[in-house]
């Protein structure tokens, strides 16, 4: 018996040599990727159990035999599980003779990629968040100004349908509750403005533009069905656009345009309107001081609002750090489109460290905001969001 | 499964069913290899307790040494390498041991035959093995005597002990542990 594992260990040799061929180019979240294991067996007979370990990647490859001599490609799968930044940070090759005695391991190394973010993912979170205080806002009338003016109907009243649309007058006369119709705006683009500034990149942990970035994702891949959908990424100085258009190819447009990182910072949370300047004062000022691109406060929202051609219906998405300039532009914008303002709410993103002192000045910040919320209000529709609302809402209406 | 055949003709020969046993350890070794290597190791301790050889000197004790030694390695090898069929290779074997079932001689011939189409004879393990050999034709005058086995045993437990330090110091190799595989 002895005899006989001696022969066994002089029969075991262990040569192999190995090298990896990985995916090219930037990856999708939530997609598999096939790539290739080039492995050459100079030694004995030999299983060939390949680990891998990756971060945001899930890699698997098959075990196999390999005789004496015997070159071969191992085909592998790698899957996709996050955006941003994966990688393959090294290939562990166990080398396990026949009979499963003796072991060898052989280490190669990894790759790193960037990932998109993949919309099936979205729409899966979508699907899963609920979101009820948008719904109320949206049973309110308040919410997505898709309605117009124009009536076009009378209806008998469905359980879920909004009280103040009861025809009171009609109701009496039949008898029953009867509410009114209006007609749908359908040929209407729709552009999604996504503030790029600063202080949106900032956050610790996340920023409120990734936020922002999944929420133009999902509002785009909800819009796109119906609407020529476009997009407009500004900051300070300057803005980008990418002209309303319909389909598939659109989306994928709008993603890679999306490749924005944030800055690991703490936010400002300052809300407040500088100067305090009268509507009069403001109307001569304007008059002798006319706009000018690069000039300190006119900043990249004025070109992005300029950009636009034709009325269309904006999409603001902006943390409303610099409320001034957006009050402005809105104010302006309103008169020629019309407007939503979904705000990711710094208060509800901060991510720091909380101290009584800090909890103080949140709580003050958080006062302003909700008066700045108001004064937007009465201008166009201003929503306020937090790190876990999610347009689901907008998917199932739209 | 070549070990088993080999078992049971082996068995036949001694004249005990025990070789019959052998079938339990292949059986487990399909399922999981490491149940398979612990009832190999039952088994191989209560076959030794059945069979009885008293020296190596004599012809017929030499033919059921060596057909039980050689049945015991293939059947270990069956388990470790878990196969249910045997290799195209190895077919050659299959009449040799078949015949073994007539002329006890032919059993291990066709033992030897798997052996050699399965492992690699390595130079170190050829010379331990023609070293046993020539140990025992050189001491036959001293070894031959009525009520010798201990003496035998004490001179295969010599070259065993010589194998097992071989074992221990040549081509260090990262050994895979009972039940953490798989």
């Amino acid at each position: 018996m002895l005899i006989y594992l001696l022969l066994l260990r002089s029969s075991t040799e262990f040569a192999v040599s190995a090298s990896a061929t990985f995916p090219e180019g930037p990856l999708e979240a939530g997609k598999e990727y096939s790539l290739e294991l080039r492995v050459k067996n100079s030694g004995s007979i030999v299983r060939l159990r390949p680990e891998v370990s990756a971060r945001g990647l899930s890699v698997e490859f098959p075990e196999s035999f390999f005789v004496e001599g015997e070159e071969k490609t191992l085909a592998g799968r790698m899957k996709v599980l996050e955006k941003g930044e994966v990688s393959i940070e090294r290939i562990a090759l166990r080398v396990e003779e026949w009979r499963g005695l003796y072991f060898d391991e052989l280490t190669l190394g990894g790759a790193r990629f960037q990932a998109y973010p993949s919309l099936e993912e979205l729409r899966e979170e979508a699907r899963v968040e609920r979101n009820l205080r948008l719904a109320e806002l949206y049973r309110t009338g308040r919410f997505f100004g898709l309605e117009s003016l124009d009536f076009k109907d009378l209806r008998e009243y469905q359980h879920g349908d909004d009280f103040r649309r009861i025809d009171w007058k009609a109701s009496l006369r039949l008898g029953e509750l009867i509410v009114r119709e209006f007609l749908r705006e359908d040929n209407v683009d729709v552009y999604i403005f996504l503030d790029n500034t600063r202080e949106m990149r900032k956050g610790i942990k996340r920023a409120k533009i990734d936020y922002g970035s999944t929420l133009v994702l999902q509002l785009a891949s909800a819009l796109l069905d119906n609407y020529n959908v476009g997009l407009v990424v500004y900051d300070e100085v300057s803005a980008k656009l990418l002209p309303a258009r319909k389909g598939q190819a659109q989306l994928e447009a709008i993603r890679r345009s999306l490749g924005i990182k944030h800055e690991e910072k703490a936010m400002s949370l300052r809300f407040e309107f500088s100067a305090s300047v009268g509507s009069r004062a403001r109307e001569f000022l304007k008059k002798v001081l006319p706009m000018m691109k690069g000039r300190k406060g006119s900043p990249g929202i004025f070109e992005a609002l300029s950009l636009l051609k034709g009325p269309a219906f904006i999409i603001l998405i902006t943390d409303l750090s610099n409320p001034r300039n957006v009050y402005r532009a809105v104010s302006e914008a309103r008169k020629r489109h019309r407007v939503l303002i979904l705000s990711p709410n710094p208060i509800l993103f901060y991510s720091g460290t909380l101290d009584e002192k800090t909890l103080e000045r949140l709580y003050k910040a958080y006062e302003e905001r909700e008066r700045l919320i108001k004064r937007f209000n009465a201008l166009v529709p201003t929503i306020d969001l937090g790190p876990s609302d999610y347009l689901r809402e907008i998917a199932r209406v739209v | 499964m070549i070990g088993v055949l080999l078992s049971i003709i082996a068995g036949y020969w001694a004249g005990t069913y025990v070789g019959a046993l052998s079938i339990v350890p292949w059986l487990l070794s399909l399922k999981r290899r490491d149940a398979g290597l612990v009832a190999f190791f039952l088994y191989a301790i209560y076959l030794g307790n059945s069979v009885q050889v008293s020296t190596v000197y004599s012809y017929s004790s030499l033919i059921a040494v060596l057909s039980f030694s050689l049945s015991l390695i293939v059947l270990l090898d069956d388990v470790l390498t878990g196969r249910l069929l045997p290799r195209r290779r190895e077919l050659i074997a299959i009449p040799f041991i078949l015949l073994g079932v007539l002329f006890p001689e032919s059993l291990i011939v066709g033992g030897a035959v798997v052996l050699v189409s399965r492992v690699r004879f390595g130079r170190i393990a050829g010379v331990v093995l023609v070293v046993t050999i020539v140990a025992f034709a050189l001491l036959r005058k001293t070894l031959d005597y009525a009520g010798s086995a201990p003496a035998q045993v004490a001179v295969t437990a010599a070259v065993g002990v010589f194998t097992f330090l071989l074992l221990l110091v040549w081509k260090n190799f990262k050994k895979v542990l009972l039940f953490e595989g798989q």
